[in-house]
């Protein structure tokens, strides 16, 4: 990206030179996390992130339901 | 009474009683239909809220039109490339022509087992357009030179010519006799490509409906605008690109392990790479889908005892019924 | 006056060669009787792990409707209307929600070691309905005519053709791709649902580990 300043005095106004590549790259690829190898959106990462806080959830919360879960007679299906 | 002393870890050794029928235990009242209901409505909702709030994405097509004036020289090289037969169409193998064995896997050809079942002709993606112009004599005869020679003399004015431009950078390449015809072609190729004359006419040349874009995508992926475009949005294959979308929009994220091997060695240098990780991913999921007959993976789950979680009143109900009730 | 009887003259004699009996008694052999939609279940089955069979359901059913009127509208049909962009939107998000419901009941499905007692073939469907599942996910997006279909057809190409697949499933013919991710994937993973819902009635919510009797 090359830069040109078209006056030296007063407001300068910069014209900038961008190669068609230049252009594709000014478009934002959105958020990512780049660690190492890993390189995950972090829309992505919110998802998986979200996932596993639900399961957790469903194993911990109380499911409503009878208290008493001894034997109940005669009331086999 | 003696009793023996019942071992509470399990061992790979211990034999596992058979599981009890399930249609054997006391029962509760459980409304499926109402379940299915409320599941309906929640996930309608929640489907709903979501698209009103993150919407779905949407990147216009490339054009030829608008690739050609985002990246002429591409065009110009691409073109090129088709007729020297050094594209990555022309060079592909099956099932496009039988320029190259293909990928193998443990040695086998697999690539090759599909035989030549879609014959795309890389040059005639350029030849066919350019021959379909009418009124320019210049066009006209440029063609008439190019077929009338011999392949050997045509892959070497296309090589040359490629190399020029390579090495030109985008600056215009001195005109040569040892290029041929192929300059005039090339620059009318993208003469074509820039008015919008070559929109489905790889499609449905010769065709009134189209609906296969087989030859149209080869050449648009043959250039390296498509793969700059992407890579641009981390796409690209050594992006985890499988597994993203443009923008920030949600992707795939179950694709994660098929990307995650095209991430490291062996298989991001390797030339057989896609044959490799498909073998991979389907071992892999295999062992997935048969894993309850797989020893020591089906026992996971009674190591690490998360199921103590799932059935925890269950179980407290088993232990406080067999403790025995205080003598009066 | 005669009433329709199944036993017929003969029938104890010989066994019946009557297509209609034998697959009636097939599908009424399939379910235990009063459990194809039972009002109760084992007393066991008390957590909120084992909604997410029934939320992938659902969110299934979202995806289909949602899918089909994109469909009414046509291909081309959400590039140019809101309406139709924001079908395409929750087109999008409930297959989001579909996989993630999916493999949350197949964390939930995995720790309780369900393929227990006969089961095997229902963890074995539930897998094969995952992976056909990605399938028609991945022909979705080979359907959408625009830049992502674009590149996704460019790069799934390479992988197919080097197994061969590609030579009949042109990942870069979206005319193809388009009848597939309509109609014959949705059937298929619609037929491989109804038997793992029904191997689900057949064999029962699998009981607890380490439980030895049914009481």
């Amino acid at each position: 990206m090359k830069r040109d300043a078209v006056r030296a005095s007063g407001p300068i106004l910069v014209v900038v030179h961008m190669s068609s590549t230049d252009l594709l790259l000014a478009v934002h690829s959105g958020s990512y996390v780049h660690v190492g190898v890993i390189n995950v959106s972090v829309t992505n990462l919110l998802i998986v992130l979200g996932m596993v806080v639900v399961f957790v959830l469903a194993l911990v919360l109380p499911f409503p339901g009878a208290k008493d879960l001894g034997p109940e007679r005669g009331e086999r299906s | 009474m003696a009793t023996t002393a019942v071992r509470r870890r399990p061992t790979l050794h211990r034999p596992v009683p058979p599981t009890p029928d399930a249609h054997d235990f006391a029962t509760r009242p459980y409304d499926l239909v109402k379940e299915f209901v409320l599941a309906l409505l929640a996930v309608s909702l929640l489907t709903t809220g979501l698209a009103a709030v993150f919407s779905s994405p949407d990147e216009p097509a490339i054009t030829f039109s608008s690739w050609a004036k985002a990246a002429p020289d591409d065009v110009l090289a691409t073109a090129t490339a088709e007729l020297a037969g050094t594209s990555a169409s022309a060079t592909y193998g099956p099932p496009y022509n039988a320029n190259a064995e293909g990928q193998k896997l443990l040695g086998i050809p697999t690539q090759k087992l599909g035989g030549v079942r879609i014959p795309v002709d890389s040059a005639d993606l350029v030849l066919q357009p350019l021959g379909q112009v009418s009124r320019d004599l210049p066009l006209r005869a440029a063609l008439a030179v190019w077929r009338a020679a011999p392949a050997a003399r045509q892959t070497a004015w296309a090589t040359r010519y490629g190399d020029a431009l390579a090495k030109a950078g985008g600056r215009p390449v001195p005109a040569s006799l040892a290029y041929g015809p192929v300059p005039l072609l090339a620059s009318r190729f993208l003469d074509l490509a820039r008015s919008g004359g070559l929109e489905g006419s790889l499609t449905s040349s010769g065709n009134f409906y189209g609906g296969d874009q087989t030859r149209s995508l080869l050449l648009l992926s043959d250039g390296a605008y498509l793969e700059d475009t992407a890579r641009a949005q981390q796409l690209g294959g050594d992006q985890w690109g499988m597994m993203n979308e443009t923008g920030n929009y949600p992707g795939q994220p179950w694709m994660w392990l098929y990307t995650f091997w095209y991430q490291i060695p062996p298989f991001s240098t390797s030339e057989n790479a896609d044959a490799q990780v498909w073998g991979l991913m389907l071992v892999l999921t295999a062992g997935l889908m048969f894993l309850p007959l797989i020893p020591g993976l089906r026992s996971i789950p009674r190591w690490i005892p998360v199921h103590r979680l799932v059935w925890r009143r269950w179980y407290r109900s088993r232990a406080a019924a067999s403790t025995p009730a205080p003598r009066e | 006056m005669t009433a329709l009887r199944t036993a017929t003259v003969g029938e104890a004699e010989h066994p019946s060669t009557n297509w209609t009996t034998w697959l009636r008694g097939r599908i009424s052999g399939l379910v235990p009787p009063g459990q194809a939609l039972p009002d109760r279940q084992p007393a066991y089955v008390v957590s909120w792990i084992y909604v997410f069979g029934v939320l992938t359901l659902a969110a299934l059913v979202v995806v289909l409707v949602s899918g089909a009127v994109l469909a009414a509208g046509g291909v081309a049909w959400w590039h140019v209307s809101s309406l139709g962009h924001f079908v395409n939107s929750m087109h999008l998000w409930s297959v989001e929600l579909f996989f993630a419901f999916m493999v949350i009941h197949l964390w939930g499905k995995f720790w309780m070691a369900a393929w227990r007692g006969k089961r095997v073939w229902t963890w074995v469907i539930g897998v094969l309905a995952f992976v056909m599942s990605i399938g028609t996910a991945f022909t979705g997006y080979l359907s959408q005519s625009n830049f992502d279909a674009q590149w996704i057809s460019a790069e799934a190409k390479d992988g197919l053709n080097a197994v061969a697949i590609g030579a009949w499933f042109n990942v870069l013919n979206p005319g193809q791709m388009l009848l597939w991710h309509v109609l014959l994937l949705p059937v298929a993973v619609g037929v491989v649902t109804v038997w793992h819902i029904v191997l689900v009635r057949r064999h029962g919510v699998v009981p607890p580990l380490d439980t030895v009797r049914g009481d």
